[in-house]
């Protein structure tokens, strides 16, 4: 079996200390390695893109500062590279933001929103939750399994479709990340075969 | 002598390659099988070509094998509906078996309405990942049916479960080497549907004509 990838827990947070109970609390459940905050958007985002083979949760705060861009822009931004990271929106004040705002959110599948300001005991099992999520999702089994491939044989021609096209595992992982047609056919299409598994080796062990 | 109508889409952009080396491979078999007179429907040919090649057969019975896409109520050649729930009493005493995506639901129930003695096909979208190495073993499994009852020495049901046990058997082997596909296949395998209205003991003597 191959060795799992730890989770990591990236907090985007112009705000957020070392000291704050909530980091000092994910990093003693999670690793302190494993553990990450970013007060400039640009850094988290570009860590989460050079990350993408680790399970990765994002506690994303929607106010990052006068100079910086909004905490949605920061969300887009990563959500047009990947689907496979699990986001967590996070604001001292919840109710400021606006409909349109809540409604991109929701459509690209934000996990949850949290008060900051809340209690470690309000917040902790709200990204507990999300990690376990993280674990259960079968394009997320996928990413790991592709990633476990060494590089040069990722790169070679893996598949090819009924429209000529040759897709590497690489570009197989794009089409994941990014839930193309392909990306979910493909992800359906491994649920089936673990199905099918499952059942032959039920039907095994009846008749053996 | 057995009459085999074989309706392949030869042009086609994506699988125009692979029809054809499924017509082919019904072709190569027929001739290692024996006695059967076959008659070609490429992409240059409609309905109406379909309709001058059955009225040849003056009601005798036929076997009818297409390569081409499919919808739920039509057999579709080079974009020319050629089977459709209009021409469907064409095909009384025939036996339909075609890889086409989707005929196998409402096309195949009206075929079977108009005397159609059995119809195997898809109910489903069937995909094909070609990966090279993989068209053959898509090939073999599609042809696999048809192939078995021309050999003769097995009914219509007969072949449809020899042709499950091997999309089985392959399935076993590719998903040792390539997940994706294997899982296409299987995808392919749920998707066939045999249906016969009680005439699945039927063999290829039953199909022979003067």
């Amino acid at each position: 079996m191959p060795q799992l990838n730890p989770i990591r827990i990236v907090i985007i947070d112009d705000n957020f200390r070392e000291t704050n109970p909530l980091v000092i609390t994910l990093k003693e459940k999670h690793g302190e390695e494993n553990v990450r905050i970013f007060r400039r958007p640009d850094e988290g985002v570009h860590f989460v893109l050079n990350n993408l083979s680790s399970k990765i949760v994002v506690l994303l705060d929607m106010d990052l500062g006068a100079h910086e861009r909004k905490g949605d822009k920061v969300f887009d931004e990563i959500r047009s590279n990947t689907s496979l990271v699990t986001i967590i929106i996070m604001s001292a004040n919840l109710l400021t933001l606006n409909n349109e705002t809540l409604r991109g959110f929701i459509n690209n599948h934000a996990f949850s929103a949290i008060n900051s300001n809340d209690p470690v005991k309000t917040n902790l099992p709200i990204i507990e939750t999300a990690i376990d999520q993280l674990s259960l999702r079968v394009d997320c089994a996928l990413e790991e399994w592709i990633l476990h491939h060494p590089s040069d044989e990722r790169e070679k021609p893996y598949l090819t479709i009924r429209t000529g096209e040759k897709y590497s595992l690489d570009q197989i992982l794009t089409e994941i990340r990014l839930n193309t047609e392909l990306g979910i056919y493909l992800q359906k299409g491994i649920i089936r075969v673990a199905v099918e598994l499952l059942a032959r080796q039920k039907e095994s062990l009846k008749n053996g | 002598m057995v009459k085999l109508l074989v309706a392949y889409d030869n042009t086609d952009p994506e699988l125009g390659f692979y029809f054809s080396s499924c017509y082919q491979d019904i072709c190569d078999h027929a001739l290692l099988c024996g006695d059967f007179q076959i008659s070609e429907l490429n992409s240059l040919h409609n309905a109406t070509h379909l309709q001058s090649a059955i009225g040849d057969f003056q009601a005798m019975p036929f076997l009818f094998v297409a390569y081409t896409h499919g919808r739920e109520d039509a057999i579709v050649l080079a974009e020319n509906e050629i089977v459709h729930l209009q021409n469907a009493y064409f095909f009384g005493e025939s036996f339909v078996y075609t890889c086409a995506c989707r005929v196998g639901k409402e096309l195949a129930d009206s075929l079977l309405s108009h005397n159609c003695r059995a119809f195997i096909g898809f109910s489903n979208d069937s995909w094909l990942l070609q990966a090279d190495d993989y068209v053959a073993t898509f090939r073999l499994c599609e042809n696999y049916g048809i192939k078995i009852f021309m050999e003769g020495g097995k009914t219509i049901e007969e072949s449809f479960q020899s042709m499950v046990k091997m999309y089985t058997a392959k399935f076993d082997e590719l998903v040792e080497i390539n997940a994706f596909a294997a899982s296409t296949l299987l995808d392919n395998q749920y998707a066939l549907v045999i249906k016969t209205h009680g005439n699945g003991h039927l063999t290829l003597a039953d199909f022979i004509s003067a």
